[in-house]
């Protein structure tokens, strides 16, 4: 238990710093227009204010309770998003079965433990499955694998 | 080792340039820079099998939409230009230019004209109940009370048309940009616009069940769907010829050998009975010709739409 | 007479062999499009597109509308198991769905949305059937001021949406609002925070932000906190789908209210199914008498949005074929394929083309009933999904998002932004912030800002434009009533919350997370 709730403090900090961020780069890069004929600008710096105005509303309530310790994870969005990431990378110069095989051994090891057989036969699974069902069965055109050198 | 790489690299070298007289080598992508099922594309998948026919090869319709044609535009800017890798796009690629500011390539320089496929006209229409028989009654009604023109989107055909229009008329109108041609139409079933330079099948039902009445033909010719529409020539608007129209591009640094190829191949599908019979239902008119021609519209039209935007104070 | 006629002449094209062969093949195929999260009903029908060249027009709409109401019906399955929704328009099932399935409940909730599904489509297919011309007609009454009416009172009424802070809830639904402006601005062809990006200038694609921010956050929290073992073996048995008494009790008035707003928003171009859904599942919430069962697994939260989803799905058909005017990308391509085949939808289709017409319509029918046979007896299929170890499920389900979100343009952009979004979900999920309203403020804002603007031009810059047309006049109205009403009701609302939330706290599950 905290003497302030912290977890919301900083989150209506964070609220806080992107209106303010969107409003800057609105009021600088988009013409505002007028209100008959309204420019790119005008909402996005409306609703920055907005954003902004509730960020600070969050903390100040934030101040004025006590608040638990969030419940933040290290390696779990690391790998998930890890194995996202590694999709990105290769689906385009490596193809679908590399990219597969990168996803699904990089986000497992979010489990923190290496379960090396039933890896190897998930990542077989799905290479024979995902093609079946997307390339052979929608007719996506994907291709399987590919070499790019 | 070094005499082998020299070897390589002259082996190479010979290899890269693609020779005329075997095009096409492989399968030829033709990239439509829009979604599946616009008027484009259905014409692109229309014509494909006519080239396959012709070249022995597979010719496959890619659709690369977004950034209002300028994605799929961009993308066979940065294509091989071994005649591989086409692009059939509309005339968004001469108008969007004079709107759109930092583009990725130079629509004067980066791509070649190869010919002119086709093109959709555009007829100005009103509300079928509007009191406006003329279109000389309308512009004088302008006059009385402001009104506005419907778009199918900024930098648009459609839109240049609308400005076009109103700098030739002298009309009080103020455009108002929808998303897309749809849109604009109900726009005007729903009085909420007054006026709109719609392409013939986007209009047609609409004209036929007497919902919106068409003033004007965008053109110095009368259309045969709807013959009592007079042209925008005989009501003295010579300049207000404005068309949709479809063409063919490829990298620049094609050989020229492909390139006149390709229009010549193009033209012969265009001139098949069969193909004519297909087209002409959707609306278009085919057109064919010379690459060179094209190459002189595509630059006219480039200065002309670039005018006109600075004219009418369409920002970038 | 001609009445009967008509639907006879329907069912004779819709009964043909060939017909019901197509329609079966798109219901089956948008069922699966449906359950795989991240694969979408608009990459599905682009990819089959060329195939309705080589189709008689009929049969090729027939085909391609199973796919898009196929969807619809698949798409709560994810979203009530996985607590991640197969298409955007499923996202809101998830709020109690996932709750249910938890409790084991998950075959009673697959069953309940599927007749949920059959009765909002049948709901649907009726007014379609009764009153195309003359809803058609009136749809055009609405411009850009009665839009923007709409949107506004969407957003006001769906402001409750979550459980939680109105703040929170209100800063997300901005911040929503501010991720839609990312694109081409469509007055100005300005280029908004898309970073010289050429991809960003489509936007930001809906199924990545729904994918990520659902999807992928719940499987970075669940990830070593699920067990299979946790799932009770009787509740993944067929006749554990037989909903109480009490849940058919509940679900009745539910699903007539989706329907008929579901109906309503599948009207009006530009809305759709998922604005639909999200607002009968507000409308919901603030009707009930027991708001604070929802988001636990209270039933009405799953039968309205998917009564009004399906709905909406059959009543786009109105402005489509009568207008020739496309209300979403996925009705464009309908279009095209008749265009493919020389038809020009319009007011005169329906007297042009009588068969085409009245057999598409009456295909739904046959659509629909293919459906429930379908999809029943794959209850107990789907459920067995809950007894799949977790350390297996879920690096397949990240795939089958990942795949999805590629095929929706083929570009890696659209992985990048489940990426950027998973991360975004998961700092919501840390500091407490609902996605629920994200969601739906991405959803509404765009469309919103694009017809305040249009109507404010058209107004010549007048803000009395929106109370002078009779319309938008009432909805602005109504949008103030339902303002009123939640403050005046919140102070005792609040009170017994606190109440309630404070002895609720010291037993809170940490695998159960409202979204």
């Amino acid at each position: 238990m905290y003497r302030f709730d912290y977890t919301d403090l900083a989150g209506g900090m964070l609220l806080f710093l992107i209106g303010a961020g969107v409003s800057l780069v609105s009021v600088g890069n988009y013409p505002l227009g007028t209100l008959q004929r309204m420019g790119p600008g005008m909402f996005p710096v409306i609703l920055g204010v907005v954003l902004a105005a509730l960020g600070v509303s969050l903390a100040v309530q934030a101040l004025r309770r006590t608040g638990n310790r969030p419940d933040v994870r290290f390696f779990s969005p690391l790998f998930v998003l890890g194995g996202v990431m590694a999709f990105a990378l290769t689906i385009v110069p490596f193809g679908l079965i590399p990219a597969i095989v990168s996803i699904v051994v990089i986000s497992s090891l979010a489990e923190l433990r290496i379960r090396p057989v039933s890896l190897v036969l998930l990542c077989i699974a799905l290479s024979l499955m995902a093609p079946l069902v997307f390339v052979v069965g929608l007719g996506l055109p994907i291709p399987l694998v590919r070499w790019p050198f | 080792m070094k005499k082998f790489i020299t070897a390589a690299v002259a082996a190479l070298g010979f290899a890269l340039p693609a020779m005329a007289a075997d095009y096409p080598s492989g399968p030829v992508t033709i990239v439509i820079p829009y979604s599946p099922s616009g008027n484009t594309d259905v014409f692109a998948r229309h014509l494909a099998p006519y080239l396959e026919e012709k070249w022995g090869q597979a010719v496959v319709v890619d659709n690369k939409p977004g950034g209002g044609s300028m994605i799929g535009t961009a993308y066979v800017s940065q294509a091989k230009p071994d005649g591989q890798t086409l692009l059939m796009t509309s005339s968004a690629f001469v108008t969007a230019p004079a709107i759109q500011k930092e583009l990725p390539f130079d629509s004067r320089t980066d791509l070649v004209p190869i010919v002119n496929v086709g093109h959709v006209s555009f007829v100005l229409i009103v509300n079928g109940e509007s009191p406006y028989q003329t279109l000389e009654e309308f512009v004088a009604a302008s006059k009385e009370s402001p009104k506005f023109a419907a778009t199918a989107g900024l930098g648009t055909t459609t839109h240049f048309a609308m400005e076009k229009f109103i700098v030739d008329s002298g009309a009080d109108v103020e455009v108002v940009h929808f998303k897309g041609g749809g849109p604009a139409v109900v726009s005007i079933l729903s009085n909420e616009t007054d006026i709109y330079g719609s392409s013939i099948s986007s209009a047609g039902k609409n004209i036929e069940a007497g919902k919106v009445r068409p003033l004007m033909v965008l053109g110095n010719e009368r259309i045969d769907v709807i013959p009592d529409v007079p042209s925008a020539g005989e009501l003295g608007y010579p300049d207000l010829e404005i068309k949709q129209w479809l063409g063919v591009f490829a990298p620049k640094g094609t050989d020229p050998e492909i390139l006149a190829k390709i229009n010549a191949d193009v033209n012969e599908a265009l001139a098949n009975q069969e193909f004519i019979d297909t087209v002409t239902p959707l609306d278009w008119t085919l057109n064919g010709g010379t690459s060179e021609a094209f190459v002189t519209q595509v630059d006219e039209e480039l200065t002309k739409w670039q005018a006109l935007a600075d004219a009418a104070g369409i920002k970038k | 007479m001609e009445f009967l006629g008509n639907i006879g002449l329907g069912f004779s094209v819709a009964l043909s062999f060939t017909n019901i062969f197509y329609c079966f093949l798109g219901a089956l195929l948008g069922t699966l499009v449906g359950v795989i999260p991240g694969l979408g009903v608009l990459a599905a029908i682009s990819m089959l597109f060329p195939l309705t060249f080589h189709l008689e027009p009929t049969t090729a709409l027939i085909m391609l509308a199973g796919i898009w109401y196929g969807t619809t019906y698949g798409g709560s399955t994810a979203s009530i198991l996985l607590n991640l929704p197969g298409t955007p328009a499923n996202a809101v099932t998830c709020l109690d769905g996932f709750p249910m399935a938890r409790q084991g409940r998950g075959g009673v909730a697959l069953f309940m949305t599927t007749v949920a599904s059959f009765f909002g489509a049948s709901f649907g297919i009726i007014l379609l059937t009764l009153f195309t011309p003359v809803i058609a007609e009136y749809a055009l009454r609405f411009g850009s001021a009665e839009y923007f009416a709409l949107m506004l009172m969407g957003l006001v009424a769906a402001s409750t949406i979550s459980e939680g802070s109105a703040i929170k809830g209100l800063a997300m639904m901005v911040l929503g609002i501010i991720i839609g402006l990312v694109g081409m601005d469509s007055q100005t062809a300005t280029a908004r925070f898309t970073f010289g990006s050429l991809g960003l200038l489509e936007g930001v694609s809906l199924i990545a932000l729904a994918m990520g921010v659902f999807g992928v956050a719940e499987i970075i929290m669940s990830v070593r906190r699920v067990k299979a073992t946790d799932i009770d073996p009787d509740s993944v048995r067929l006749k554990a789908i037989k909903p109480t008494r009490d849940d058919v009790r509940r679900s009745w008035m539910p699903m007539l209210r989706g329907s008929t707003m579901g109906s309503f928003f599948g009207t009006l171009p530009g809305t759709g199914p998922s604005i639909a859904a999200f607002l009968s599942y507000a409308v919901e919430k603030r009707l009930s008498k027991t708001p604070e069962r929802f988001g636990k697994g209270a039933i009405e939260g799953i039968m309205a949005p998917e009564a009004a989803n399906n709905s909406a799905d059959q009543t786009a058909f109105i402005p489509t074929l009568s207008l020739g005017v496309p209300g979403s990308a996925t009705m464009a391509l309908m279009l095209g394929a008749l265009m493919i085949h020389g038809i020009a939808p319009g007011p005169t289709l329906i007297s042009d083309e009588p068969e085409l017409f009245w057999g598409l319509i009456m295909s739904f029918w046959v659509g629909n009933v293919i459906l429930l046979i379908l999809n029943i007896p794959l209850i107990g299929v789907w459920v067995r999904m809950l007894t799949i170890p977790y350390n297996l499920l879920y690096p397949s389900v990240l795939m089958f998002i990942c795949i999805g979100a590629y095929t929706a343009s083929f570009s890696p952009l659209n992985v990048w932004m489940v990426f950027a979004f998973g991360a975004l979900g998961y700092a919501m999920r840390i500091f407490r912030f609902p996605g629920a309203p994200l969601l739906l403020g991405f959803v509404l804002g765009p469309l919103m800002e694009e017809h305040f603007r249009r109507a404010m031009l058209l107004g010549r810059g007048d803000f009395m434009t929106f109370f002078d047309r009779p319309i938008s006049a009432v909805i602005m109205a109504l949008t103030g009533l339902i303002l009123l009403w939640s403050v005046w009701g919140s102070e005792g609302v609040r009170q017994r919350r606190t109440d309630r939330a404070s002895s609720a706290r010291a037993d809170q599950d940490p695998t159960k997370k409202s979204i």
